[in-house]
């Protein structure tokens, strides 16, 4: 994973100097290495697929023209994703969200009405708890607990010490088990 | 550990692991990311593109882009320029009378000749360019 991390930090530094120099074509790349990464953050932020491809675009464009203020002495990444998330805050404040279509539910089975009148009552309890928590406490415990992130991953993405983001997380996630006590000791 | 809020319970600990529980609840009140739904080649070449266009952008392609504006200031700055300089600029016959002054308070004050009629031949010069434009 270290090793991963460093080979990809050198890869980025690489393409870094070489679009700094001019070349243009080495961005493609930079572009197809954190494309996915970024889609994801973006979709946490603005909840529409098709605004998040908007903001990984404008994150990326934005990447290119300030690529000057970037560190290459820090990983890459982490400084697209601060773009991704800056951005993506602006953007949520000042746009509505698009009316269309609901996304499609990927797993779609039959419940019974008790299981959906129980599922229902735990998702309004869960989204009830989710909006008392802080915008930052809520991504954490989502890049935590839902994308499988690690807390240094979480920190070097939202500029936080991985300190920082297992306190956030535990005070996330004991908020939302006192909100869904209930399930938790198997009632719902 | 009376107040564990302050304290940063959690921060100092190792790694915890996944709540998978949790997870699964949040996940069905936060969409996943439809990563299966995006066209990553078609997104991937429309950044592209876009960052082509952005790198192509020279320094004339800025001047185009502020022309509209930089015309219409730029007349203005002239007439200003060609208002302040009819105001300010002497009458031929101020500038004689303060040639002439000069050149008596240089003679009554005991200047050499050569000293005096050098300033007369400066004064006379620069009144022509002034007054009556350069001279042929």
């Amino acid at each position: 994973m270290a090793d991963e991390r460093a080979a990809a930090r050198e890869r980025d530094a690489l393409l870094v100097a070489r679009v700094r120099a001019g070349d243009v074509r080495a961005f493609d790349a930079i572009v197809h290495a954190y494309m996915r990464q970024a889609f994801q953050l973006a979709y946490r932020v603005v909840g529409h697929r098709e605004d998040a491809e908007d903001l990984v675009q404008e994150s990326f464009l934005a990447a290119h023209q300030y690529l000057d203020s970037y560190d290459s002495e820090r990983p890459f990444g982490p400084w697209l994703m601060r773009i991704v998330l800056n951005r993506g805050s602006n953007l949520r404040r000042s746009r509505t969200r698009r009316e269309t279509e609901p996304e499609v539910d990927a797993v779609s089975t039959a419940p019974s009405a008790l299981e959906e009148s129980e599922r229902s009552e735990t998702r309004v309890m869960l989204t009830r708890a989710l909006a008392t928590l802080s915008e930052r406490q809520r991504m954490i415990v989502t890049l935590f607990d839902v994308d499988g992130m690690t807390s240094s991953e979480i920190g070097d993405m939202l500029d936080l010490s991985a300190g920082t983001v297992r306190w956030h997380l535990h005070e996330a996630r004991k908020i939302l088990r006192t909100a869904l006590s209930s399930f938790f000791n198997g009632g719902v | 550990m009376t107040n564990k809020r302050t304290l940063g319970v959690g921060a100092f600990g190792p790694e915890p692991a996944h709540d998978p529980e949790l997870g699964a609840l949040l996940r069905g009140v936060i969409d996943e990311a439809p990563m299966d739904s995006v066209n990553w080649a078609r997104l991937a070449a429309r950044i592209g593109e876009r960052v082509a266009v952005q790198a192509s952008d020279t320094w004339w392609s800025y001047a185009t882009r502020w022309e509209r504006r930089v015309i219409p200031i730029a007349i203005a700055a002239g007439i200003a320029a060609a208002a302040a300089l009819f105001t300010s600029t002497a009458s031929a016959s101020e500038v004689q009378r303060t040639t002439a002054s000069a050149l008596a308070t240089e003679v009554a004050g005991g200047s050499p000749a050569e000293d005096a009629a050098a300033l007369f031949a400066r004064s006379i010069t620069s009144t022509v360019e002034l007054s009556a434009g350069v001279p042929e």
